[in-house]
């Protein structure tokens, strides 16, 4: 029987296939080990990683993804053995780092692998806006600062608010050119507290620049410009009874530099947010700014007093309404619907606000209905009533004052909401499913974000009963991404394949395989996709 | 300049090592067989489990590849598990319907840095489509296994199973 030429040339083949075969066996490199261990999370950034392998390996590629997403060349130009050494840039970022290393072995076989780690905390991807800790001083010092700042603001820029309707008794003025003045030292210093607070550093940070690059870069950079061009024209006008006209200037962008920044100004719709602030401020300068004057000129019985008071309480009413109007609108906005975030500190802060108002009102319209009158017409008795409510409705007005510099600290009920709303949206799994024709399996990875994500897989055969294997090897990987191949196996709990706290580093598409070994010689491998979002 | 140079020689040598059989896995020396023809098997073990040495190493016998004989080994204890075969296979006139199953080759040891060999043989029907034939096959090691039984016939699988080419028999049989 005669063979053709083409039957031939398997065999042929065969021998040369088995020439190769016959070369030494050799081994794929298996990692065995690393330093830091797969994801570890460790306190300080590590001078270098160590990866060791069952054979001697030469470093192919090896990039370090960092926790912002941005990547790394960090391939050592020399490193080969059985131990890579791999130097690390000094002080890595805190977050989960990863890296995806790509060796090849003596079979010239390349393998590669990733391996986690976080440095501080684990992190997703580009950093969750991670709230800063904070420091407690700095805390306690924004607020002061801001206490003084609005009591230097109303009173001072209030008082050449109402030296535009009425004449200022000597003291007053120069107590509340003072208060300008000091406002003026204490404007800056608030903004290098906020920029130190915003980055949760001690107040002795402020004697570097970042607090107040950072104070500045933020909008209440804006506003503590817009207050100290405000406290500065209200200095003037007290100083220069000639230059009085300036107190418009200042009261306008006065009013203005409290819109410009904050919880209020930063809600929407901002055109009437902003418009309802600068109102509210507009009215306050007027009426705190007219407590004081008015109670230097009761001490005596002038002319001017009684002109003072005149005009006091026929402008009231305008500031006040204005004052009720863009609150009322404010405080809707910013509490949003009745329900439990109502009891929260800045619902307190308000309750505590609202509670200081209602008396201030309280005394305030007894000032002028029953006091004003009577004074108007001559009496003594009344000037002395009246000097002692002005006097516990500035208390109230610093007490309310100081109430709202709290405001900082709280986030308004809408921003709470807000928040939750986007934790809910954060801890939202991510699922997949696959089907062969033998298996049905769902893949659910809560939450399905970077960072430590817990996946539950439930597996069930074509007709939907369990299937019971003998282990379930997952393996992730993120090509797109640039992110090797690293397996976990899961552990059967309660009708589920767990694998729980499993770094997934970044966002984006990412493999999963399962090789699910059905029994001892059984094994599928099933492949699917799960988006991570960032 | 050096390091790209070295990078491309090492990439060409990744080249040509892919296209020579995979050695770092368990395979079969003889990577193709006739239908209906008998055959011997040679596992070929390259490695332990990680740097552990392998103590057990078992093969699965398929459907279809019948008549089969473990060769015993110095140093292993050598056992196999039979049973019924699906279908009845003709052996030189008798009809078999039994036969092994399983080889298990156990209380060994092959240490990580050593190779070795292991040896079975047996006929292949002539039933069988040509194609890839897998003998699913597990190195045991004191605290872990090898298992080499993907049969997906994935290019990049991590730890396929030995498997052979069957092709059919040109002188017919």
């Amino acid at each position: 029987m005669l063979r053709s030429p083409v039957s031939l040339l398997a065999p042929a083949l065969a021998l040369l296939l088995s020439l190769f075969a016959a070369l030494p066996a050799l081994a794929h490199a298996q990692l065995l080990a690393s330093n830091p261990a797969a994801n570890a999370l460790l306190a300080e950034s590590p001078a270098q990683l160590e990866l060791t392998y069952n054979e001697p390996v030469t470093a192919l590629a090896m990039t370090l993804i960092g926790p912002d997403g941005v990547s790394a060349d960090i391939t050592p130009s020399t490193t080969a053995g059985a131990t890579l050494a791999i130097p690390l840039p000094p002080s890595l970022a805190d977050g989960t780092h990863v890296l995806s290393w790509r060796v090849i072995s003596t079979d010239a076989h390349p393998v590669a692998g990733s391996l986690i780690f976080s440095v501080g905390h684990v992190t997703g991807a580009a950093e969750v806006a991670a709230a800063p800790t904070g420091s407690r001083a700095t805390a306690i010092l924004l607020w002061v600062s801001k206490a003084l700042l609005f009591s230097a603001l109303f009173v001072g820029v209030g008082g050449a608010v109402f030296a535009l309707f009425a004449p200022l008794p000597h003291p007053a003025r120069r107590l509340a050119a003072l208060l300008a003045l000091i406002g003026l030292v204490i404007a800056p210093l608030s903004l290098g507290l906020h920029g130190a607070d915003a980055l949760g550093a001690d107040p002795d940070a402020m004697l570097g620049t970042a607090p107040w690059s950072t104070g500045f870069a933020t909008s209440y950079g804006a506003t503590v410009l817009a207050l100290a061009a405000s406290l500065a024209l209200g200095a003037v006008a007290l100083v220069h009874p000639r230059m009085a006209w300036l107190g418009w200037p200042a009261w306008l962008v006065g009013a203005l530099a409290l819109a410009m920044s904050g919880h209020a100004g930063s809600a929407a719709p901002q055109w009437l947010t902003r418009t309802a602030v600068t109102f509210h401020i507009a009215g306050i300068l007027f009426w705190i700014g007219a407590l004081l004057p008015i109670w230097f000129w009761l001490r005596d019985r002038r002319p001017e007093a009684d002109n003072a008071l005149r005009q006091f309480s026929r402008i009231i009413p305008l500031a006040v309404a204005a004052i009720l109007v863009s609150g009322v609108t404010l405080a809707v906005i910013q509490m949003g619907p009745p329900g439990p975030a109502w009891l929260t500190p800045y619902g307190y802060l308000l309750a505590g606000k609202l509670g200081c108002l209602l008396v201030l009102f309280l005394l305030a319209l007894w000032n002028r209905y029953r006091l004003t009158g009577s004074i108007l017409l001559g009496e003594l008795e009344p000037r002395l009533h009246l000097r002692r409510t002005i006097l516990v409705e500035l208390v109230l007005v610093l007490a309310i004052l100081g109430l709202v510099s709290a405001w900082r600290f709280t986030p308004p009920p809408r921003g709470i909401a807000e928040a939750d709303a986007a934790q809910a949206a954060r801890s939202e799994p991510a699922y997949a499913h696959v089907m062969t024709d033998t298996l049905m399996v769902d893949v659910t990875a809560a939450p399905g974000r970077p960072g430590p994500v817990d996946f539950e897989i439930w597996l069930v055969d074509a007709v939907g009963d369990p299937v019971a294997p003998l282990a379930v090897e997952v393996t992730f990987a993120a090509p797109t991404l640039g992110i090797e191949p690293f397996s976990a196996s899961a552990t059967f709990a309660d009708g589920f394949w767990l694998i729980q706290g499993q770094t997934i580093p970044l966002a984006g598409t990412w493999d999963v395989t399962l090789d699910i070994r059905l029994s001892r010689y059984a094994q599928n491998t099933l492949a699917t996709q799960i988006e991570i979002l960032p | 300049m050096i390091r790209t140079f070295a990078r491309a020689a090492l990439a060409a040598t990744t080249l040509a090592a892919l296209a020579a059989p995979a050695f770092a896995h368990a395979t079969l020396e003889v990577q193709e067989a006739e239908l209906g023809a008998g055959y011997k098997g040679v596992l070929r073990v390259p490695h332990g489990c990680g740097t552990e040495a392998t103590h057990t190493v078992r093969v699965q016998i398929p459907e279809g590849f019948y008549n089969v004989k473990p060769m015993p080994k110095a140093g292993w204890t050598l056992e196999t598990v039979t049973g019924p075969y699906a279908n009845s296979y003709d052996n030189h006139g008798t009809p078999m319907t039994e036969g092994v199953q399983e080889i298990v080759w156990s209380g060994g040891n092959l240490p990580n840095e050593w190779y070795d060999e292991f040896v079975f043989r047996g006929t292949f029907a002539p039933t069988l489509e040509p194609g890839t034939f897998y003998f699913p096959a597990i190195q045991e090691c004191a605290n872990g296994e090898e298992a080499w039984v993907d049969v997906t016939g994935a290019e990049d699988a991590e730890m396929p199973a030995p498997s052979v080419e069957l092709v059919r028999g040109a002188a017919g049989h």
